[in-house]
């Protein structure tokens, strides 16, 4: 197993150098400038990289060349687990000892977006970074179930449309939201219910309390070990 | 201890179904695995490497089970289909370094040797290869551990006639030592004609013959004569045409049609050998029958 997750590090390690020089100043540019959008682009980043690695890996048909090698099955799906949790637990441990190391005393940013409201256990928003953590975690994993599952079947193919339609959704979405946070702001007139709702659950997202925080990582970690075990149960492993 | 055995194996796919399938090899036999193309071939080494579930079955390799979760089996395996994957940024040499960290009995000298016997150029990164490096490099791959089992599923497929000879001459040269059992699935026959000691015919996803090559050499013969009348029907005939009295025809059993065409009174009888890729046409064209012409 280390040494296909060796392989996997080495192979795309240019990548991986970007990500160790650029994540680390965009922490440190965070940390002196009480805003969290930084550190958001630095979230982004990673999804951004271990999206590129896993459609490398997927034109390169690596699973296929994996599934030839004396290696169990498991093993290659907790790889690919690896592959998705380690660059932004990297995130996670390098911005708690930075913030430790350099600026313990840092008041909590007011514009933590998704941490709102952040609370103060360890004096920073652990547990945003903890659910964005999870997040990318979760989105991966569900990747993975969802191309285990349906490999070798013709859904696979509607899945591809499927997904064109949800990007297509969100960025239409994206587009309304801003026309309507436009209208709203400058009417003051109460938004859909359909997006107060939304608001409601970006309010109360699984950073808002430790328990939420736990019980999303809970979640996260059952979908990574189902994804597990949806790899060791593919038809396929010629896509 | 058994290559491999397969036992009631089937794959279904929408318009497709392989099996139920039996089929085993022997230590140190190599069995050529003849058929058209869709006729099954690559679904069977597909289930046998386990890149794809089989719907029903039993398989052992070298006496294990094929449990995905317990790749020791795979060990002692070299598998090349006609899919080549690599870490295409990676040099033939890197990539060879990461295959040799699985294997035991990986020998970087013999890859080396092979490589040069195949004319691999091992600096190249895979993306930069042809299509016959990439085989060459698949090859050197699956031989530089010594397994004790080689699969190849049509490995040339796809490369031209000159580069496929030349891959075909230095890896027959390499297997000729008897070292070990193969498993070879094409539908071109001189592709292994000369290298066989078996041969499975597959049609429509079934295996209509298996012998061994000898004895399909030793048996099928063409056959003509003169008989007048519309009654000769030899019993070991698998076709037959007639341009007035003479007759033409290709038994699978020699021996027993000549005796019998000789008790019939029938003239002018002359037997001529066939190579093996005119027994396998044969073989599949699918059996017996009558054309009046």
């Amino acid at each position: 197993m280390w040494r296909i997750l060796r392989a996997e590090f080495a192979y795309s390690r240019i990548n991986y150098v970007i990500f160790l020089v650029f994540i680390p100043m965009l922490l440190i540019f965070g940390l002196y400038r009480p805003s969290s959008s930084a550190l958001y682009v630095a979230w982004l980043a990673t999804f951004l990289m271990i999206n590129g690695w896993n459609a490398t890996r997927i034109k390169e048909k690596r699973e296929l060349q994996l599934a030839q090698l004396p290696v169990a099955s498991p093993e290659v799906a907790l790889v690919r687990l690896l592959m998705v949790s380690v660059p932004p637990a990297f995130i996670l441990l390098l911005y708690v000892a930075v913030h430790l190391l350099l600026r313990p005393s840092l008041p909590v940013p007011a514009d933590a977006g998704i941490a709102i409201p952040v609370s103060n256990w360890l004096s920073m928003p652990v547990r945003a970074l903890l659910t964005l953590y999870g997040l990318v975690v979760l989105v991966f994993s569900l990747i993975f179930i969802f191309r285990d599952t349906f490999l070798g079947t013709r859904f696979l193919k509607q899945g591809k449309i499927l997904l064109v339609i949800l990007i297509g959704f969100g960025v239409a979405a994206n587009i309304y939201g801003i026309a309507l946070a436009r209208r709203v702001s400058a009417t003051g007139a109460q938004p859909p219910a359909a997006i107060r709702a939304l608001g409601y659950l970006i309010e109360n997202n699984p950073s808002t309390t430790t328990a939420r925080t736990l019980v999303f990582l809970v979640v996260c970690l059952a979908c990574a070990l189902l994804s597990i075990l949806t790899f060791t149960r593919r038809r396929t492993h010629l896509e | 201890m058994k290559a491999f055995e397969i036992e009631g194996l089937v794959k279904t796919y929408p318009g497709f179904r392989l099996g139920p399938l039996d089929l085993e090899l022997e230590p140190g036999v190599v069995l050529g695995y003849v058929g058209p193309n869709a006729s099954g071939k690559t679904t069977t080494f597909h289930c046998l490497t386990r890149l794809v579930k089989p719907d029903g079955g039993r398989i052992s390799i070298l006496g294990r089970n094929t449990d995905p979760g317990d790749p020791a089996w795979k060990s002692e395996v070299g598998y090349v289909g006609d899919r080549h994957v690599f870490f295409e940024n990676w040099t033939g040499e890197a990539n060879l370094r990461f295959r040799s960290g699985f294997y035991s009995d990986w020998s970087h000298q013999l890859a080396a040797d092979l490589a040069r016997r195949l004319e691999c150029p091992l600096d190249q990164k895979a993306r930069h290869m042809s299509s016959g490096n990439r085989v060459k490099l698949s090859l050197i791959g699956a031989l530089a551990h010594s397994p004790r089992l080689l699969l190849l599923d049509e490995p040339t497929a796809g490369l031209d006639p000159v580069v496929r000879r030349e891959v075909l001459d230095a890896l027959f040269e390499i297997l000729q030592d008897g070292q070990r059992s193969i498993f070879y699935a094409t539908h071109i026959l001189s592709d292994i004609g000369r290298l066989a000691d078996e041969l499975a015919f597959l049609m429509n996803g079934r295996i209509m013959r298996r012998s061994s090559k000898d004895d399909l050499m030793d048996t099928w013969r063409r056959i003509t004569f003169r008989k007048a009348g519309n009654t000769i029907d030899p019993a070991a005939a698998v076709t037959h045409e007639r341009e007035g009295d003479n007759h033409r025809i290709v038994t699978s059993d020699s021996k027993t049609t000549l005796e019998e065409l000789k008790a019939l009174g029938a003239e002018s009888i002359q037997e001529t050998r066939m190579n093996i890729d005119e027994i396998a046409v044969e073989i599949l064209k699918g059996g017996r029958h009558v054309a009046d012409s």
